[in-house]
């Protein structure tokens, strides 16, 4: 047993922490203990690498940093990696996909040394030991070496294996990627079909009719393996919102963040399956509501309240005709708004708590319907609207499942378009695990309103070495239709 | 928007090469290439429905690309199509709202005309123009539109935004600087009425797109120089016509921003402007002020955006365990009793037939995963409407239906410690005799760890158990009953004697022998009547396995019957061993009641088998043992 397994903070195996962290929607580095080890795998090359310079390589100091860097890795290694890259990205400092803004300033030179023989990234892997130490610290102090190539050469001289170098960091290609616009045109494509099968659901039950829920279950089935793939880019589809269509557009919405939030608490995938039908069709009730009150700007009567409210059972007994298909999309109609402390409706004397699924979905609606114009109300922001759910943790909504849905979507989410601290207006690209705060973001429109023909992404990770501070910060998140953008869809 | 409408545009691309193949391949009086010219009209007034305009293809040698996607790719037709109009030296295709049949069929036929001949005309766009084709246009591959210069000179459907921009604003100017002395001269109108109505739509979009380009007070200035009229009272109605075409929300902030600007109203701007009805709801949409405002939602005016954000990142034990939890409620099975404590709560909304055959079906889910508590409060609550006349018949049918099939044996295998054994007793009994043959299977098919739980059941539903375990008690597989006997064995319940009894009349000795321990585990009268009974059976087998009960009990008072086999009469003395034990038996108990016979069977002469000759010896040995014995009668046997 090392040193390490006698930590107190020691936390779990790798094996469940590797487990634990499959599905999560935060960074492998979330907790403090965890991106401390991170921090302590940073400071220690830095220290190795300022003692080699200073010190001879026989001087005890030397040896000891050396020992400790060892310790730091097998340290990171233990959270449950194989090997652990540490990336330079735009000069600032990455343990894997997670921002170091305080070390990438204090350790610049560090920074600056390994951008000088040509290195972005250094991988260390879990056999890392003394001699690969010995070599990395040799590196560092090597004033022949200029690029890569003679970096690696320099290494294989030495005999180091366990550690490998490279130009470029998988951050860059992140950058670069994002969803082609076949798949892009493909899901929307999957996304106006799901309109189009609930526009037929819709239809079917206004008639009386029972429904195909073929339709649903296909739409459901191609979301979930899309999602597999490119999470992201099934995500985005929720920037679509439409006034016409509000009702198939919010269901669709639900179903996709319901479906991202389950994948991401670790449903399996028959669990998700019957989540994203649930999903769609937990509001199916409000067929049997008259559009007048459903659309009603004004404050609603007594009357028209409780009218609204009998959508939960009405959706129940639409959907219980289903069961044979799908129980649980009849389960989470009822209890959608029985809200976590069971203070809502429909009123049962159960005291049973509402279904998991139906805690998802309450979310989910919310948080769409929130962030989606409607007659009554213009949209909420994003940040608003998530500020508003974190309010109503313990009594609407359950604490545990909310706080994870903050952490999927970030306190600026896909599509959020906002105001930059140099006055451009961006679009969340995509939301970074690691600082929630800074997403990466597509930047649209100059601080004097000129849209920018080829819109670039900026990740506002990114650390000004001077201040240790990001280079740009979100000043404010505002809606679409207030910046001028239509479809934010179109820029994910 | 490109990709909305995509599926659109590869329908129309579809429909144009079918036209163009079948105008080539039929005659013209082939009623053939007419029916594949509407169609093309079809599905064009549909794309461009979809994508809110004119529908543009680049196109390629061999494809046809909307945006940068390309389009019906594979198709063989629609390649040659791409080809026959590559020939033409077209690189745009634009099609726009409204196209007429005449209108496609003509271009069909210039299209599939030779090359050379159509170029001689003066080109495709040409020929296109002077046939009247005005809902269709092609682009030549060229940059320039004509000669002249500023935004007549500039292909506006190709050109790159960038360097439409600033022909805007110097076309503006140049209204600004005319229409203050005399007749506006607006380029804008100029150059987009001279293309013909396809190119003329698309034109004016991009010119829309380049104002774009342009920084905000720009476009406001552009917007208030167009909107000034000129000496003859006319605004700069090309400008105007340009920026209704902007996208609502751009055009939304436009007009606040210039209103602002002004002091005046977004309204009286909109006026300005010819919207269509579509567009011009779109912007109201916009525009318009909330009828609620976020406080009155609950919305909070600020959010402390970092301490959210430090919370969420965070993922705590609580949350962890919270979560952990939460997940084992999706274990298979558990559904169900959701579903029928669901469908339970709709019956007591609105108690109807359909709302009864909800429930028989999620009962009989609920059931089959061992949901039993959930399927007795639902079976409740249907009791209670059983005396309904309306819905009686529909009650009857939903607990017949928990009867079919296998939910009650799968319910009783999934049993589990959490669920409380009164429950399924009590579910299985509103099943009838179903309930507890049903019972009986799961118990054959279980494992002894499960039969524990399984136990418990039957303990609280005896009567119906007894009696479908004595059914089956009187023939069957030997395995099975010998663990149905062990089933009735475990109940100890002196019910239980009928049921096992009927095990005795089983023509395999197996069944018989378990049956007869089980009987003597009992240890009630009826029982030992039982098994006494059995010492005369005549398998030696089934008589000695009793008799090896009744020892094991030490069981006096089936002396009298252990006598009567001693004075049985068998044909060749096939009982001897039966007998020899008895013998021993009676000896070990002390049977001096049994003297009598011992005796007679002890002085018998002329024996000559070994059998008979050990039975002799074995009741000499008794009435010698009983004789000797403390309290014996002091006789001696006579030699």
């Amino acid at each position: 047993m090392t040193d390490i397994d006698n930590r107190p903070d020691r936390l779990e195996t790798p094996e469940e922490m590797a487990a634990a962290a499959a599905g999560s929607a935060r960074s492998p580095f979330s907790s403090r203990k965890r991106l401390e080890r991170a921090r302590e795998l940073v400071r220690s090359i830095a220290v190795a690498s300022t003692n080699a310079a200073l010190y001879p390589p026989t001087h005890p100091s030397v040896a000891q940093s050396v020992g400790e860097l060892v310790e730091a890795v097998a340290g990171v290694v233990e959270l449950g990696f194989e090997e652990i890259t540490l990336n330079i990205y735009k000069g600032t400092l990455f343990v894997e996909d997670h921002v170091l803004p305080e070390e990438s300033a204090t350790y610049a030179k560090l920074i600056d040394e390994l951008l000088a023989r040509g290195i972005s990234a250094v991988t260390f892997s879990e056999d890392f030991g003394t001699s690969d130490g010995d070599g990395l610290i040799a590196l560092m102090g090597a004033s022949d070496v200029h690029d890569v190539n003679s970096a690696r050469e320099f290494l294989g001289a030495r005999g180091v294996s366990a550690i490998s170098v490279a130009e470029t960091t998988t951050l860059a290609d992140e950058e670069r990627g994002g969803t082609t616009k076949e798949a892009k045109a493909k899901l929307r494509k999957h996304y106006e079909g799901g309109i189009a099968a609930m526009r037929d659901v819709e239809t079917q039950v206004k008639l009386g009719k029972v429904f195909a829920v073929g339709p649903l279950q296909g739409l459901v089935n191609a979301l979930l393996q899309n999602l597999f793939t490119d999470s992201a880019a099934v995500l985005g589809l929720t920037a679509i919102k439409s006034h016409d269509d509000y009702t198939l557009n919010h269901s669709i919405n639900v179903c996709i963040l319901s479906l991202s939030l389950g994948a991401s608490l670790g449903l399996d995938e028959e669990s998700l399956r019957s989540l994203g039908l649930s999903a769609l069709l937990y509001d199916l009730g409000k067929v049997r509501i008259p559009e007048v009150i459903l659309n009603k700007e004004g404050p609603l009567t007594a009357d028209e309240w409780q009218i609204i409210k009998s959508h939960a059972a009405e959706g129940a007994d639409l959907l219980k005709r289903i069961q044979l298909v799908d129980q649980m999309p009849m389960v989470v109609a009822f209890e959608h708004h029985q809200r976590h402390d069971l203070q809502g409706y429909p009123e049962t004397a159960a005291t049973q708590e509402q279904h998991l699924f139906s805690r998802i979905v309450a979310l989910c609606d919310a948080y769409d319907a929130m962030t989606t114009s409607r007659p009554f109300r213009r949209e909420i922001r994003p940040d608003k609207a998530l500020a508003v759910l974190m309010q109503g943790r313990g009594k609407a909504y359950d604490p545990s499942i909310t706080k994870a849905l903050v952490a999927m979507l970030g306190i600026y989410p896909m599509g959020a378009v906002v105001k930059l601290s140099d006055g451009m207006t961006a679009i969340v690209f995509r939301v970074n695990r690691d600082d929630l705060l800074c997403p990466r973001v597509k930047v649209l429109i100059d601080a004097d309103g000129r849209w920018i023909d080829e819109p670039q992404i900026v990740d506002l990770r990114i650390i000004d070495r001077s201040s240790g501070l990001p280079v740009l910060t979100i000043a404010e998140c505002i809606p679409s239709a207030d910046a001028g953008i239509d479809d934010v869809w179109e820029y994910l | 928007m490109v990709e909305k409408g995509q599926t659109g545009a590869e329908e129309v691309v579809r429909a144009l090469a079918a036209a163009a193949a079948a105008v080539r391949l039929y005659p013209p009086t082939s009623a053939i290439p007419a029916q594949a010219i509407e169609r093309v009209v079809r599905v064009s007034e549909a794309a461009t429905r979809a994508s809110g305009g004119p529908v543009r293809f680049v196109v390629e040698p061999r494809s046809f690309k909307v945006g940068d996607v390309v389009v019906a790719e594979g198709q063989p037709q629609v390649a040659g199509l791409a080809e026959m109009l590559y020939a033409h030296q077209v690189g745009q295709l634009i099609i726009a709202p409204q196209l007429a049949f005449d209108e496609v069929k003509a271009f069909v036929r210039c299209a599939v005309s030779d090359a050379a001949a159509v170029r001689e005309e003066g080109g495709l766009r040409a020929v296109l123009v002077s046939a009247g084709v005005a809902h269709m246009s092609v682009i030549e591959m060229t940059l320039r539109a004509s000669t002249e210069e500023g935004l007549a000179g500039l292909d506006l459907t190709s050109a790159p935004l960038e360097g439409v921009a600033p022909a805007v604003v110097r076309a503006v100017a140049a209204w600004a600087r005319s229409s203050a002395a005399g007749p506006g001269e607006d380029q804008v109108a100029e150059a987009i009425g001279d293309l013909e109505s396809a190119t003329g739509g698309l034109a004016a979009e991009r010119v829309a797109q380049a104002l774009l380009r342009l920084d905000e007070q720009t476009r406001g200035a552009i917007l208030a120089a167009a909107v000034r009229q000129d000496a003859s009272g006319r605004p700069m109605q090309g400008m105007l016509d340009v920026i209704a075409r902007m996208k609502p929300a751009s055009l939304a902030r436009l007009l606040t921003l210039a209103a602002a600007r002004s002091t005046g109203d977004t309204g009286s701007l909109m006026e300005k402007l010819a919207l269509p009805p579509e567009a011009l709801r779109a912007l109201e949409l916009l525009l318009r002020t909330s009828p609620r405002s976020e406080a009155d939602s609950g919305v909070p005016s600020t959010t402390d955006a970092g301490a959210i954000a430090r919370e969420a990142a965070v993922e705590t034990e609580e949350d962890d365990s919270a979560i952990r939890s939460a997940l084992t409620t999706l274990e298979r099975g558990s559904q169900a009793p959701r579903a029928l404590d669901t469908t339970s709560l709709l019956l007591e909304r609105t108690p109807d037939i359909p709302t009864i055959e909800a429930v028989s079906d999620a009962l009989t889910k609920a059931v089959a995963s061992g949901a039993f508590s959930s399927a007795r409060a639902a079976l409740d609550r249907l009791a209670t409407l059983a005396t309904r006349p309306d819905l009686e018949m529909s009650v009857v049918r939903a607990r017949n239906a928990l009867a079919q099939g296998d939910a009650l044996v799968r319910g009783c295998m999934t049993l589990t410690e959490r669920a409380d054994p009164w429950d399924a007793a009590s579910v299985l009994d509103a099943a009838g005799v179903a309930g507890a043959e049903a019972f009986l299977d799961a118990w054959l098919r279980s494992t002894a760890e499960h039969r524990m739980l399984l136990e418990l059941v039957a303990r609280a539903l005896p009567d119906a158990i007894i009696a479908a375990s004595g059914r089956r008690l009187r023939a069957g597989e030997p395995t099975d009953l010998r663990e149905l006997i062990d089933l009735l064995k475990r109940l100890g319940d002196r019910r239980a004697v009928a049921a096992l009894s009927n095990a005795l009349d089983h023509p395999v000795a197996e069944v018989r022998a378990s049956a007869i321990v089980a009987l003597a585990e009992l240890d009630v009268d009826e029982a030992w009547a039982a098994i006494v009974s059995m010492l005369t059976h005549p398998v030696e087998a089934t008589a000695r396995a009793a008799l090896a009960a009744i020892r094991a009990s030490g069981r006096r008072a089936a002396v009298p019957a252990m006598l009567a086999v001693l004075q049985m009469k068998t044909p060749r003395n096939r009982n001897q061993d039966l007998k020899r034990e008895i013998i021993g038996d009676l000896r070990r108990m002390g049977a001096t009641e049994a003297l009598p016979a011992l005796r007679r069977i002890a002085t018998r002469r002329l024996v000559f088998r070994r059998k008979p000759r050990d039975l002799r010896e074995a009741a000499r040995r008794a009435v010698r043992e009983m004789l000797e014995a403390p309290n014996g009668e002091g006789e001696k046997v006579d030699k």
